[in-house]
């Protein structure tokens, strides 16, 4: 187990790396600095180079990266050339906000997909099934930037009961945190919902089918008590990883609608960042987002584990 | 409504080009002022900002509504203000004169002003904040007025400076850049970082706390000058770009005003009942034609494109036609408005120039540089789709993100980019934008003649002498054939009917310490 979590730990590490490289060469390659992004339009190239020089940015790529790579290395994630913030601070500022909006989108998505799958799994191929499948449909086609303003309009602009935009934090207290956090979530989800629901269906549908569910029937259990005492824990696997691997998607990849609804969040420091050039300030939310992945997905495979004695037994030869 | 909500985020970065300019003539549409009675004091609002400042020096701020004027306002104050109809009423300043029509100037502060700190404010302190405008990495937009600065000598209250030549509007200067904004240097000293944590300013509001991305909480400044003013006990400002959401909100009540920067959204907005503000510019929304570069460093390609273009046709695709296409280079309630109508849609003309340049070699072929903003796009698209119908002639448009296509202006190499030039008093800005060997003359432009116009026109000592000389730039201007100015400014302050001294100045500033509410 321990070497497995040792090599677990260093293809992380490898990832985390190559990452953080890759958005160094990525910004390089993109036209603009963030030197040209402080001095405006109107600057002359001579004045940007000479701001570029002060600001290290004419080193090659990767010596800016290996210099990142030695203050990150030591805990410092440097500080925003543009913004004059310790990044580890602007992140942890922001970390709050974005992981809630993701549990609360995971915790929606799975709400909702669950059930949803159940109840196509007990009726395979029936009406409700394929109306299920429809439903699922239309949320997987519908991105963030379309499910944000209608949601705004149909549950903010004529019911009210949300507010338009804004974030308050739990300090404020619960229901009202909810309230500003619900709609984003809301949007974020209803993608992972068709997800979800397409994936817990179809395992459901095969475990439904396995001689042991066949012999629980056939001792006169209800069809209810197989469904969830015999058939969904075994089913849940695959919905566990992808619901593992979403959390870390969501968690960088709420951009559109923390911007839409002016939500503090990771997303917007990130976007912010990547529209000024903030080579650093990219650099140190991406570390973070790749680390928090890593460890998901590391989590997971433990969480396998637990789930199925099958993978520890698997795991120990 | 919903229609407008699934139209895409509306950005910045044109916008923030646009709003440079002075402010006359606002008017205000649904205001119950009137009836509101003296203002109250106390309560809070909570007013969308189109986008939040990177930092809260003021060296490094935009002094325009479209950007970061409302957190400069309220934070430092202003020295002076622009009024409707000419001349300048002071604020943090007692007095601006100068005795040799713009060459020594004599600026003369309020006496027991003191910043938030309670540390009293001299003219060395104006002195300090505007030396350190003039600086290699504060952006030349920002330092254009600054960099005119010679001989600062402060005593006590009083600051004597002399300009590296006569411009007598140069108040004007101040009062659009952040020049108008007075910081506590030694809180400057201290580092960004322990700056934008407590800045020391001595405006009508002090910071209490800043999310970044999230709101900006202010307090009211016991120690501001202008007594009873502010108003307000608190002042949030939070930063939102889509001025959908914008709408939305102050209909929701989710938010007490906004910035709006269509006349579509403005309209919507009187529709439901809300109050707008807004102002009179000339200039408006353009395209920049690069006169450095083939194929508009040719004067009849440059006349081609402005005469195949039909203007009303973009206000219909991108605003619904409720925009105002500008017929003249000085909008009519302009002191400097001269009939001198602004190059007119003529397609056969067109052509016929198009077919010209070709038979000589020159066949026209550019691209036009637009920002990711879904407006900018669409207009982009539409002038495409308008050459598309003419021989002779082949567009593209190139889409890029702001970090992209400002690197694309300072190095000169477009050839056709969005922009915008709004102005009421034309110094310093239609100066800055047209005159040869200007910074922010980012198209290039050397035109003898229209120099000599605008010379005239910044250094007229009558307002008969300027009126004449900004009619000389408006005929010189419509020969060459600069900018493709295809929309006026629809700049708006959407606001709850609670919601009471709504004024504007300069640049489409929002005048925070004048803002009160009924509710």
């Amino acid at each position: 187990m321990l070497q497995f979590s040792v090599k677990r730990l260093f293809r992380g590490v490898l990832v985390i790396l190559l990452v953080t490289f890759l958005v160094v060469v990525l910004l390089s390659l993109a036209p603009g600095s963030a030197a040209s992004v402080i001095l405006g339009e109107n600057a002359n190239p001579a004045e940007v180079a000479r701001l570029e020089h002060e600001m290290g940015l004419d080193r090659s790529v990767f010596v800016q990266w290996l210099s990142w790579l030695g203050s990150a290395a030591t805990g410092d994630l440097g500080t925003s050339p543009v913004t004059y913030q310790p990044v580890t601070t602007a992140i942890l500022e922001r970390l709050p906000v974005t992981l809630e909006i993701a549990f609360l989108a995971l915790l929606i998505a799975l709400v909702i997909s669950i059930p949803l799958a159940t109840i196509a799994a007990r009726r395979p191929d029936s009406g409700v099934d394929r109306g299920i499948n429809g439903l699922t449909s239309i949320f997987l086609a519908i991105p963030a930037f379309v499910a944000a303003p209608v949601l705004v309009y149909f549950l903010a602009v004529e019911a009210r009961v949300f507010p338009v935009i804004g974030w308050d934090p739990l300090s404020e207290g619960l229901v009202a945190n909810l309230r500003t956090a619900f709609l984003p979530a809301l949007c974020v989800a209803l993608i992972e919902v068709a997800a979800f629901q397409r994936i817990l269906r179809a395992d459901l549908g095969t475990t439904l089918r396995e001689e042991y569910v066949e012999a629980a029937r056939a001792k006169g259990m209800t069809a209810r008590y197989v469904l969830w005492r015999h058939a969904f824990r075994p089913s849940s696997f695959s919905l566990l990883t992808v619901a593992g691997i979403s959390l870390g998607r969501l968690i960088g990849g709420t951009i559109i609608v923390e911007t839409f609804f002016s939500l503090p969040g990771i997303g917007q420091l990130v976007a912010g960042a990547i529209s000024s050039r903030d080579i650093v300030m990219v650099q140190g939310v991406v570390a973070f987002v790749a680390v928090a992945y890593v460890l998901v997905n590391t989590l997971i495979d433990v969480g396998y584990g637990m789930l199925d004695p099958r993978v520890r037994v698997a795991a120990a030869r | 409504m919903l229609a407008k909500h699934l139209r895409a985020i509306t950005g910045l970065a044109l916008v923030s080009v646009l709003l440079v300019a002075c402010g006359s003539g606002a008017s205000e549409s649904g205001s119950g002022d009137a009836d509101a009675g003296p203002p109250r004091q106390g309560g809070s609002l909570t007013v969308l900002q189109s986008t939040e400042p990177r930092t809260l020096d003021p060296r490094t701020m935009q002094n325009n509504g479209a950007v970061n004027a409302m957190v400069g306002n309220s934070l430092f104050g202003q020295l002076l203000i622009d009024k409707t109809g000419g001349g300048y009423e002071y604020g943090l300043a007692e007095s601006l004169s100068t005795t040799d029509g713009g060459t020594n100037w004599t600026l003369k502060l309020r006496d027991g002003l003191v910043f938030s700190d309670g540390t009293p404010v001299d003219a060395a302190d104006v002195k300090a904040n505007w030396e350190r405008i003039n600086a290699p990495q504060v952006a030349p937009r920002n330092r254009a007025a600054a960099a005119h600065l010679k001989n600062l000598a402060p005593a006590g209250q009083t600051l004597t400076f002399t300009l590296s030549e006569p411009i007598p509007q140069y108040p004007n200067s101040i009062v659009e850049s952040s020049m108008n904004w007075i910081a506590k240097p030694e809180a400057l000293q201290a580092g960004p970082a322990a700056f934008d944590a407590a800045p020391i300013g001595a405006g009508p509001f002090v910071l209490e706390s800043w999310r970044r991305n999230g709101p900006m909480v202010l307090a009211k400044n016991n120690s501001y000058y202008d007594k009873p003013r502010p108003y307000l006990d608190k002042l949030t400002l939070l930063p939102n770009g889509d001025e959908n959401q914008v709408l939305s909100a102050v209909l929701t009540k989710t938010a007490d005003a906004g910035i709006a920067f269509s006349a579509s959204i403005m309209k919507q907005a009187q529709d439901e009942g809300l109050q707008t503000t807004t102002q009179d510019f000339s200039g408006g929304r353009l395209y920049n034609l690069n006169t450095r570069l083939a194929p508009f460093n040719d004067v009849r390609a440059r006349e081609a494109v402005l005469r195949a273009v039909d203007r009303e046709f973009i206000n219909a695709s991108t605003v619904d036609g409720k925009g105002t296409v500008p017929q003249t280079l000085f909008h009519k309630g302009s002191p400097f408005y001269s009939d001198a109508p602004l190059p007119q849609h003529d397609p056969a003309r067109a052509q016929q120039l198009f077919d010209q340049l070709a038979a000589e070699g020159k066949p026209v072929s550019f691209s036009i540089t637009s920002y990711t903003t879904s407006v900018s796009v669409k207009t982009a698209e539409a002038v495409q789709a308008q050459l598309r119908k003419f021989k002779n002639v082949t567009v593209q448009v190139e889409v890029l993100d702001f970090p992209a296509a400002t690197a694309k202006s300072a190095q000169q190499t477009f050839q056709m980019m969005a922009g915008g030039v709004l102005f009421s008093e034309p110094e310093p800005q239609l100066y800055e934008a047209l005159h040869s060997g200007e910074a922010n003359n980012t198209i290039g432009l050397g035109d003898p003649q229209l120099d000599a116009a605008l010379e005239a026109g910044r250094r007229g000592a009558t307002p008969e002498q300027r009126k004449q000389a900004y009619a000389d730039v408006a005929k010189r201007y419509n020969e060459l054939y600069p900018w493709l100015i295809y929309l006026a400014p629809d700049y708006s302050i959407l606001a709850g009917q609670h919601v009471h001294g709504v004024k504007l100045y300069a640049q489409a500033n929002l005048r925070t310490d004048q803002l009160w509410t009924s509710k």
